[in-house]
Formats: C-alpha cells, sequence, structure tokens
C-alpha cells in the first residue's frame, strides 16, 4: 500500500533529522555546561556593567570575515530587540538605540560561526563600546566533502559519513558526532562543520549499492594518526576507500525476558573495534530469528539495552566463513551494579555534611574511541543511602564535575588507580567497589588578566600538574579583567589566559608550548589564595 | 498479488509474518527460481543483480519498503552472475516474492507496476520457475534552492511526490508524498533511485534570518520591532507555484536526470496569538502538556491530513505568538485543561491581517459530528473526506489517542465525550472510509445536503450519520487465455454503478502471478464486473472510454457479504 510506503521511506530522512539534532543538542548542552558553570558567571562580572546613558545613541558597524577581513553581506545582526540585515559592504546601523547600560549583540549568517570555537554566540556589550562603530569578525566553516568508492573506483551509495571533532572540556576529552551526510548515488558527501579537530568516520553498510556487499567501516586520519585540524574557511577534500566485502546473513535471537524494546546491537571485530551493525530483518513468524548482515570473520555481538533504571547486556560469538550462519542466541542478563562509596579524608574539616555523588558530579566516561553511537557518559546516581553505577562491559575514564568545596583526592577501582589509569569493566567478572576519597582542604587562586596593555575579559584555563579528577578548570576574568578560583585541590598548576575561547589538550605539554611564555605556574596550598597576574595569548597569535 | 489499498493501520505494515504461506518442502526435492536480470531499456544483462525472495502474502505489506527505502526482504537471497544469470533454491513450494537489486538500478519485484507485482509460484509440480527479470536504470532530479539574494537556502525541505499511472476508472491519480530531503549548504538537493513515472517537487522552508523563530536576546518588550525581516516563503512548487495544481509534472523515464531549480521570494509573516488555556492559579505541573500545535494542512491533494508542523511560539504572561506563517489552511490544537483539546481551523490568506486572533477563524469552518447506526469509535476514526474540487483530505482528529498519550494515566476516563469530529472549509465532499472489513452503505446529514457519497457543507454545524457494515467479499481465481493462465495481467473488479454517485463500490485491482492466479480481497459487496487485461498496465486508462470495451466481454459478479468467490477469467487482448 502506497500509504505505508511513503510513510516508511519519508522516515528515512526524518530520522537522521533527529539524530542530527540530538548529537546538535547533546554537544549544545555541553558547551552551555561548560561555558554556564557557576564558576564562569561568578566571574564574569557582566551583569555589573556601569548603568549609565538611556540616551539613545547612533550604534553602528561592519561585519567581516576574520580571516580574510571582506565585508559579510546580509549577516543578521541582532542587538537587544533590534534586527536588521548588513548591506553589501557588510555594515549595519541602529539609529535611535537606547540601552541600559549594557546590549546583547548576535551577529549570524549560514556558514560563519560568530567565535573560532563553538558555543558563543552572543556577546555583551558595555556603553563605552557602543560608542565607537563595531567590528564584527564571524569565521567561516570548515568544508569535508569527498568520495566513497571501493578500491575499484566503484561509488558506494547511502553509506552514512560523520565527521567526529575532537572536543577537550573540564570533563575530559570526547569525540562528537557534528555533521553526517549520507553519500548520493555517485559516492559523494559533503560536510560543514565549525573549525577544529576531526576524524570522518563512515558506518558498516550492508547492502551497499543492493548488493551483498558490506562496506566495512573507516576512519580518516586512522585512529593511531592525530586528527585533522580544519581552520576556518578552509577545505579538505577526501577519497574514502573502505573495504568491501561479500556478507552472509547472521540469524540470531535475543533472550532478554522483556517483551518490548529492542537491543542496540554492535559487533566487535578482533582487533577491537566496534561498529553498530543494524537489523535487516525482524524475526520470522517462523524462526522467531532477526537477521544481520556480517562479512567473513569472528566476530563478537554485543547488544545492550536500558529499560529505566536497568541495563540489560549480552554477547554472542560468531565465526562467518563462506556461508549463512544460524541460531545464534544472545541471552540477556542484568548489568551488575558497582557499589560507589565515598570517604571522607581524614584531613578535612570533620563538621561538614559528606556531598552527594551528583553533587561531585562522579561520573564513568566510555572512552572505547571515536565511533558513531559508543560516546557517552554514565553519572553515578544514588538511591536512598547507596550508589551504584552500572556500567557495561568497556573502558571508562573516571571523572568528576565538582566544583564545589570538595575535591576528589583519590579513586581507586580494586587495585586500579582512577585518577591515572582507565576502569576496565569486564564481563561477569566480580566487581569491586568504587572507593572515592574526597577532601575540602582545598585553597583558592585570584588574579587579573591583561590583553596588550589593557584589562579585559578572557578566557582561563588552570591546569593541574598531577594526576586529578578534573583535567582542567576553566573561567573567565570579568570585564575589568578580575578573576577567582575560590576552591582549587592543592598542588601545582599551570594558568593561562586566551583572548577568545579555545579547548584543546591542555594536559598535553606539547599543546601549550607554543605560548610558554604566556603561562603561569603557581602552587596552591590548603587554606590559602595564591595570586597571579596574567597576559592572554591574544588571537593573533592563537590562530596566525 | 494484490497492493494492500485500502488497509491503512501502519499496524498491518510490519514487515514480516505467515512464513506459513509457503508449505514445507516434504520430499526434499530441489525448489528454486533461475531466470536473467536485464536492463528494461534495452534488455542487456544486469550483472552481479541481488535477488531476494520472501513469502508472498497477499494484502499483507508486501510492498514495504524498509528504511533504506529498499523493499523488505527475507534471508533467502542470491547474487547474479557477470551475464546477470542466478538461481536462487527456496526451501518451499509457495507464492514467493522475488526483488532485484543492483547498484545504479530501480529495487524492484518481479514484473512490478506501481504498487502491483506478480508473485512467483512454486508448486510440487512445477519446481522450477525460470524468469526474464526486467528492471530500470534509476532516474534522478537534482536542483538548486536559492533565496531572493542568490544565496544558497540550507535546510529547505524538499518532498517529492510522486503519481501512479491512471487505472481504469481513475482516469487521474492523485500524487503522494514519496520522498523528502534536505538541502545542503550550496542549497542543493538530489533525488535518486526513482523509478519511472509522474513527480513533482516541493520546497518547504524559512528565511534563515526570519525573526519569528528565534528567541529573544533580552527581556526587552514586546516583538521584534523591524517587520523587514518578519517574513517567511510560502510552500513552493516547482518550477515557482504555490498552488499544486500548477506544478510541473516531471515525467521520468529511465536512466532520465531532471533538474528543479527554486529561487524563493519572501513574503510578510502572519502571526496567531492565542490566550494559555493554562489561566492563573492553575496547577503548574500540567504546564508543559499544554502548548498549543500548530499543523498546516495539506491541501495539495498529496495524502493524509497535515504536511508539516509549526510548533514555535513562546508563552509570556499566558500568550502564545505562533509567528513565521505564510498563507494556507492551518489545524491549531490547544490542549484542554479538561482533558478536550480545541481544534480549530484556521485559514490566513493572502489578505489576512498580520496578526489572527484565535479566537477569530479566518474563515467559518463546517463543524461535522460524526455518528454511526452500527459501528463503533474506531471505524469512524477512518472516515476521510476529500474536497471534490482540491483534493484536500480531511480525516478526524484522533482525540482518544491524544488524550491516552498524555495522561498516561489509565484509571482516568479516555472516553471523549463529544464524539468525533471533523472541521473543513465548505464544499463539497466524498466521503469514505479507510478501514478493512467495515464498508460505507449510507449516509444522511442534518445542516449539509447529502446525495450518495458526496456532501455539501456550509459553515455551521453539521451531524453526519453512516451506516456502516461489515463482511467484505474476495474474489480469487486464475486468468487464462486459450486455457493457459497468463501472468501478469491487470484482473480488475469494477462497479457496476462506477459513475453512479449513490454508489459506495470502488474499483479493486491486482496482477495475476506466474501461474495466472489472483486474489481480490477486501471488496465492498455489490454489482462488479470482472475483468482481465493482457500488459494491462500499458493502457492508455487516462481515455475513460478505454474501459469500455473490456467491459462488454467481463463476467458480472453480485458479491455479497463475507462471500469467496471462485472464478476464472479469460484475459482479454490490451
Amino acid at each position: 500500500m502506497m500509504a505505508g510506503d511513503r510513510l516508511i521511506r519519508e522516515s528515512l530522512p526524518l530520522s537522521i533529522d533527529r539524530r542530527a539534532v540530538s548529537f546538535t543538542l547533546s554537544l549544545a548542552l555541553m558547551l552551555l555546561g561548560l561555558g554556564a558553570s557557576p564558576f564562569a558567571a561568578q566571574q564574569n562580572g557582566e551583569a555589573t556593567a556601569s548603568p549609565s546613558s538611556a540616551e539613545p545613541i547612533s550604534l553602528s558597524g561592519v561585519v567581516v570575515n576574520a580571516t580574510n577581513g571582506s565585508p559579510v553581506s546580509r549577516a543578521l545582526v541582532r542587538i537587544n530587540d533590534r534586527a536588521m540585515l548588513t548591506d553589501h559592504e557588510g555594515k549595519f546601523a541602529f539609529d535611535q538605540f537606547s540601552s541600559a547600560g549594557s546590549a546583547v549583540l548576535e551577529v549570524r549568517k549560514p556558514g560563519y560561526y560568530s567565535s573560532p570555537e563553538m558555543g558563543v554566540t552572543t556577546t555583551m556589550l558595555r556603553t563605552e563600546q557602543m560608542m565607537s562603530p563595531l567590528t564584527v569578525r564571524l569565521y567561516p566553516e570548515g568544508l569535508m566533502t569527498g568520495t566513497v568508492t571501493s578500491s575499484a573506483g566503484t561509488p558506494l551509495p547511502r553509506v552514512f559519513v560523520s565527521a567526529m571533532r575532537s572536543v577537550y572540556s573540564e570533563t575530559g576529552h570526547q569525540w562528537i558526532p557534528i555533521g553526517h551526510s549520507l553519500t548520493n548515488s555517485r559516492g559523494e558527501f559533503r560536510l560543514t562543520v565549525p573549525p577544529g579537530d576531526y576524524r570522518i568516520e563512515t558506518n558498516f553498510a550492508p547492502r551497499v549499492g543492493g548488493s551483498s556487499d558490506a562496506a566495512m567501516p573507516l576512519m580518516m586520519p586512522s585512529i593511531s594518526d592525530p586528527p585533522l585540524h580544519l581552520s576556518s574557511g578552509s577545505q579538505q577534500q577526501f577519497e574514502l576507500h573502505p573495504e568491501v566485502s561479500r556478507t552472509y546473513t547472521v540469524g540470531l535471537r535475543v533472550e532478554s525476558g522483556q517483551e518490548h524494546g529492542f537491543p542496540n546491537l554492535r559487533a566487535r571485530m578482533t582487533d577491537g573495534s566496534l561498529f553498530p551493525v543494524s537489523v535487516l530483518r525482524g524475526e520470522d513468524a517462523g524462526t522467531d530469528e532477526m537477521q544481520v548482515a556480517l562479512p567473513d570473520g569472528t566476530f563478537t555481538l554485543i547488544a545492550n539495552q536500558s529499560r529505566g533504571e536497568e541495563t540489560t547486556y549480552g554477547e554472542a560469538n560468531v565465526t562467518v566463513a563462506g556461508q549463512d550462519v544460524h541460531g545464534v542466541v544472545l541471552t540477556m542478563s542484568s548489568v551488575a551494579a558497582i557499589p560507589v562509596q565515598i570517604v571522607r579524608d581524614p584531613g578535612s574539616t570533620s563538621d561538614k555534611a559528606l556531598p552527594s555523588p551528583q553533587q561531585l558530579g562522579l561520573m564513568l566516561e566510555n572512552i572505547n574511541g571515536p565511533r558513531i553511537g559508543d560516546y557517552g557518559s554514565l553519572v553515578m546516581n544514588s538511591r536512598g543511602s547507596e550508589t551504584t553505577i552500572r556500567p557495561t562491559p568497556g573502558v571508562y575514564r573516571f571523572g568528576s564535575r565538582t566544583r564545589g568545596p570538595w575535591f576528589v583526592k583519590s579513586a581507586t577501582y580494586g587495585s586500579t588507580d582512577l585518577l591515572r589509569d582507565n576502569m576496565t569493566v569486564a564481563w561477569g567478572a566480580a566487581s569491586s567497589p568504587i572507593v572515592v576519597t574526597i577532601s575540602d582542604q582545598t585553597g583558592g587562586l585570584r588574579g587579573s588578566t591583561r590583553l596588550g596593555s589593557a584589562g579585559a575579559s578572557i578566557w582561563i584555563e588552570v591546569i593541574p600538574q598531577f594526576p586529578n579528577a578534573v583535567p582542567f578548570y576553566p573561567g573567565r576574568s570579568d570585564l575589568s579583567g578580575n578573576f577567582d578560583f575560590p576552591s582549587l585541590p592543592p598542588g601545582s598548576y599551570q594558568v593561562i589566559g586566551f583572548e577568545s575561547r579555545h579547548s584543546d589538550n591542555f594536559r598535553d605539554p606539547k599543546t601549550l608550548a607554543p605560548y610558554s611564555t604566556y603561562i603561569r605556574n603557581v602552587t596552591i596550598t590548603a587554606g590559602n589564595t595564591a595570586a597571579v597576574d596574567l597576559d592572554a595569548v591574544p588571537d593573533t597569535e592563537l590562530r596566525p | 498479488m494484490r497492493s494492500v489499498l485500502n488497509m491503512l493501520s501502519v499496524v498491518v505494515l510490519t514487515v514480516t509474518c505467515a512464513a506459513h504461506a509457503a508449505e514445507v518442502n516434504r520430499d526434499g526435492e530441489g525448489y528454486k527460481i533461475t531466470g536473467i536480470v536485464v536492463s528494461s531499456v534495452d534488455g542487456s544483462p544486469v550483472p552481479h543483480a541481488h535477488l531476494s525472495a520472501g513469502p508472498s502474502v497477499a494484502g499483507r505489506g508486501e510492498m514495504i519498503r524498509n528504511f533504506r527505502g529498499e523493499r523488505s526482504s527475507s534471508g533467502i537471497g542470491t547474487d547474479a552472475d557477470e551475464h546477470g544469470r542466478f538461481t536462487l533454491p527456496l526451501p518451499s513450494a509457495g507464492r514467493w516474492r522475488l526483488t532485484a537489486s543492483a547498484n545504479g538500478f530501480v529495487t524492484q519485484a518481479y514484473d512490478e507496476h506501481d504498487s502491483f507485482s506478480a508473485a512467483v509460484v512454486l508448486t510440487s509440480q512445477e519446481r522450477t520457475v525460470d524468469l526474464h527479470f526486467r528492471i530500470s536504470p534509476e532516474a534522478e532530479i537534482t536542483g538548486t534552492v536559492l533565496d531572493e539574494a542568490g544565496e544558497p537556502v540550507r535546510d529547505a525541505r524538499m518532498v517529492l511526490q510522486h503519481r501512479p499511472a491512471a487505472s481504469p476508472g481513475q482516469d487521474q491519480e492523485e500524487f503522494r508524498n514519496r520522498m523528502v530531503v534536505q538541502t545542503d549548504d550550496r542549497g542543493v538537493f538530489d533525488f535518486s533511485g526513482l523509478a519511472e513515472g509522474d513527480y513533482r517537487v516541493m520546497a518547504d522552508a524559512k528565511p534563515w534570518y526570519s525573526t519569528a523563530g528565534q528567541p529573544r536576546l533580552s527581556n526587552g518588550s514586546g516583538a521584534a520591532s523591524d517587520s523587514a525581516l518578519d517574513v517567511t516563503y510560502q510552500l513552493t512548487w516547482f518550477p515557482g507555484v504555490d498552488e499544486a495544481a500548477q506544478a510541473e509534472i516531471l515525467s521520468l523515464h529511465p536512466a532520465d536526470s531532471q533538474r528543479a531549480d527554486f529561487h524563493l521570494a519572501p513574503i510578510p509573516a502572519a502571526h496567531i496569538r492565542l490566550s494559555s488555556p493554562l489561566a492563573a492559579g492553575q496547577p503548574e505541573r500540567r504546564a508543559g502538556s499544554l502548548f498549543p500545535i500548530l499543523e498546516r494542512v495539506d491541501t495539495s491533494g498529496s495524502g493524509v491530513g497535515t504536511m508539516a508542523t509549526r510548533a514555535s511560539g513562546f508563552g509570556s504572561a499566558g500568550q502564545f505568538d505562533l509567528g513565521d506563517l505564510a498563507p494556507g489552511l492551518y489545524r491549531l490544537r490547544v490542549p484542554g485543561l479538561d482533558q478536550n483539546p480545541q481544534i480549530k481551523l484556521i485559514e490566513i490568506t493572502p489578505g489576512s491581517s498580520r496578526v489572527l486572533d484565535s479566537t477569530v477563524s479566518g474563515i467559518q469552518m463546517a463543524d461535522i459530528t460524526l455518528e454511526s447506526t452500527s459501528s463503533g469509535e474506531e471505524d469512524l476514526q477512518r472516515v476521510v473526506l476529500k474536497n471534490v474540487e482540491t483534493g484536500a483530505r480531511f480525516r478526524p482528529w484522533r482525540a482518544n489517542e491524544f488524550i491516552r498519550a498524555r495522561a498516561g494515566n489509565s484509571d482516568s476516563p479516555s472516553k471523549v465525550p463529544e464524539g468525533i469530529t471533523i472541521q473543513v472549509p465548505p464544499g463539497r465532499y466524498e466521503v469514505s472510509l479507510a478501514a478493512q472489513d467495515t464498508y460505507l452503505v449510507g449516509m444522511a446529514a442534518r445542516g449539509a445536503d447529502v446525495a450518495g457519497r458526496f456532501i455539501v457543507v456550509h459553515p455551521g454545524e453539521v451531524k453526519l450519520t453512516l451506516r456502516m457494515a461489515k463482511g467484505r467479499a474476495a474474489v480469487s481465481g486464475l486468468a487464462t487465455a486459450d486455457g493457459k493462465p497468463v501472468e501478469g495481467a491487470m484482473v480488475v473488479l469494477v462497479p457496476a454503478g462506477l459513475k453512479d454517485p449513490s454508489s459506495f463500490t470502488s474499483v479493486v485491482r491486482d496482477e495475476t502471478n506466474t501461474d495466472g492466479s489472483f486474489e481480490l480481497n477486501d471488496v465492498i459487496p455489490g454489482q462488479y464486473i470482472l475483468i482481465a487485461v493482457d500488459r494491462g498496465w500499458q493502457v492508455n486508462w487516462k481515455d475513460g472510454a478505454a474501459l469500455e470495451k473490456y467491459l462488454m466481454h467481463g463476467v458480472p459478479l453480485d458479491l455479497r457479504t463475507e462471500v469467496r468467490v471462485k472464478q476464472e477469467i479469460v484475459v482479454q487482448e490490451p
């Protein structure tokens, strides 16, 4: 029937849209979490800008392309509740503009970002800034184009291609899918992304071009190489040749004891890499088997399913050798809860109530690699007096989002020091508790920041030089250049400031090497507040 | 093999069922389908095509495509060799639905015509069937969407609509949505993998800079002062018209590549203002579920009800502002606190004021309350009113489902006290019932004029009483010519009163399988003439008179409730 036909076909792009939305959303939330962390807000001081003239002024300016200075026409300039498009010279002007001391400015145009890093879209303007013409810089997006073909050059249509962005934040390092595309009938794809560090990834694509073949997943650059830097306005061309293998049908049955829902299915190859597997056919009335397509080789099929609090997990090994395989059974069972014990460090003040795991923001982050459908973190939740976490088998990094008076002094899982090493959760192995020792013996850091010779609001990174649950502490100085980090674990730190928001792997000494003259070393001791004055790394040096 | 026309339940469309359609092979002798896959254009073999077979169950979702846009397939498959030859062993006798796919070709079932195809029938007498399987090279429609400044429009929702070929008694089929894609950063879109046929393309986009859709930057008073940016784009059909009827019809042949470029021009956007039903003092906890939903009603005749959801607007001081609206017909649903959603149609015309108050409808609508003399609420939900002039279809809003979904509370009464209603603009409508077993036998109305299956409504209250019956009939049999079964013939049940407005019957079709068998299910009881036409898919049915000559040699059938008729039919030459 045509109605059903249409419904299902329509759902293809729609469903992908939804994925895109959720990807973007999670990213936005993450960045929002960063930008809007109470700490940053505390140091912004934006709301305290001098309340002065309500006298209407004429506010004008120009919007330029940050990479070459050329004007950007038809950019949308919004200031408070006024809006206009720039003219062909990139100019805008608002007559009779009145504000109560400060104003919110946002400039947008498809294909551009308002900051070289994602996430910042609005700027706060002070009255004195509004008096002279403004220059707003927009950063053109990066473009990745390419083809996905077999090694013989045959186009591979309808292969899902993702741009995975490398993001460092105070919670650690993540690979975030930022753009996606299906190859067209000529195997071409096209992805526009914000400037940054990327890998391109193609999904496992069974029945490629209607054949019995599958395109195997591919990553470029490969996992052992550093990611590719795509600078603002640049373009990168890819010629991807995933391995194309004949596939066979694998019939499998999931024994879950659950009536509803369908597990998330993945296959692990012998080299440890994982890829999502799609079900080509649902359960047959006759056999109860669902079918997936796999090439020759030995795989571990992995299924997991979450339902409310409970997560179930199952594994089954399957070897495909030149013919269809039937009768694979995946027995799902509940993922064991690992207890989390929060212990007070003997040196800490004894009269304070212990914070909850939520207040400490304790989490485990899946680090199986930059693979679609394989990122995410688990937050430790408590129920009554008990705190548990239910990680499915895999490798995790322990982290904490705490910014309060308590910090994680040590964390162990069996013999694993979770502040130094990753946590490996094996299937079926008896689990020891995660023991988190916390302390409130913190110190403070404050100071002032300058850009050139003037005090300015800049982005600050405070980077512990010791194993720590928080890899680095970002913050921002207020409009006059003052900042204050009231609670930091004792230890030695590197502190650096940037003119614009910049995220990178600050724990890697190589990252900051080019800016060594801007780095300040500081030691924080419990109960004391250290002071440091910073010269910000200007944008011209950060992104020459 | 029959299409599942008139069965709209999506539930029925779940992919698999009934492996029992195939009899179990008891003696283990090899059943198989052999053949060659060739291009429909020049008959040249298609190398390395993939063939896939699954049990064919008449009227059970055999035409359903999976999420990749391919037809659902069972695990039974094989690949053709470099000369296009294939041998597909099968576990048993039975009716098998066979599909072929190959890079650059449209995935098709054997002898597929629109939503019909021929099942391959294996029996213990005929264990092997050899086929000449023709598949068509893919066609495509590509284009670019640019805005008024010649800049690309990103993320425009591009809708491809397809119209099946004319059929007996239906000299003009309707367009239905086939595929939706989005434009890329260059404004480029690409509908590929298309079968031959008639298509049209629509662009649905909003100006990226439109102020209505943007969150406010400050807590300033009132809406954006710059009305120059309070604009929108009308739904636009290629080559740049805002009426579906004026759209250019792109007739694609196999391997065609056609272009459809768009230049969108902004028009002032309208707003609908409404007060939140959540009056002061009401419990806060339900506020989230009280967001109004505004949907554009699809009046292009392209199918079911609505086509785009526009849920926007921000509540401030109990007011919602739904902006970004182009002229058109909209349906506003405001969930009520008493579980009775308020639903109303609002028409925005080019002459409408920019800001409409939701309490005043642009035009006066007919409020039709449905009633049945015999049947339950469920059947009333399947009533369809089709505007005879515009082709726009209207269905009842499923208030029940809404309440169940929202309340999530099994002890709350889910009965809709006010019955089932349809709101439609004034006009002449054809009433039908999209049910599987139940059918309409008559209707009467208060506040409107009824003639057979047609109703003329004016603004105001209408009570439409439907007489329904259960027990559709079925006809099956063998289509032969000179005593031999004919494969791929069109079998048609033509109502005796085809042109009679008082008749509730409609045409039912099937395509014969490889053994000449056919099955016509879910037939509304009544008087019919059964015909079979060889190569009937090539007959020009746009010529309404084409049917006449076949009817002369047809078999009259009087189909009573629930009968299962076996009928041989002689296939006529086209």
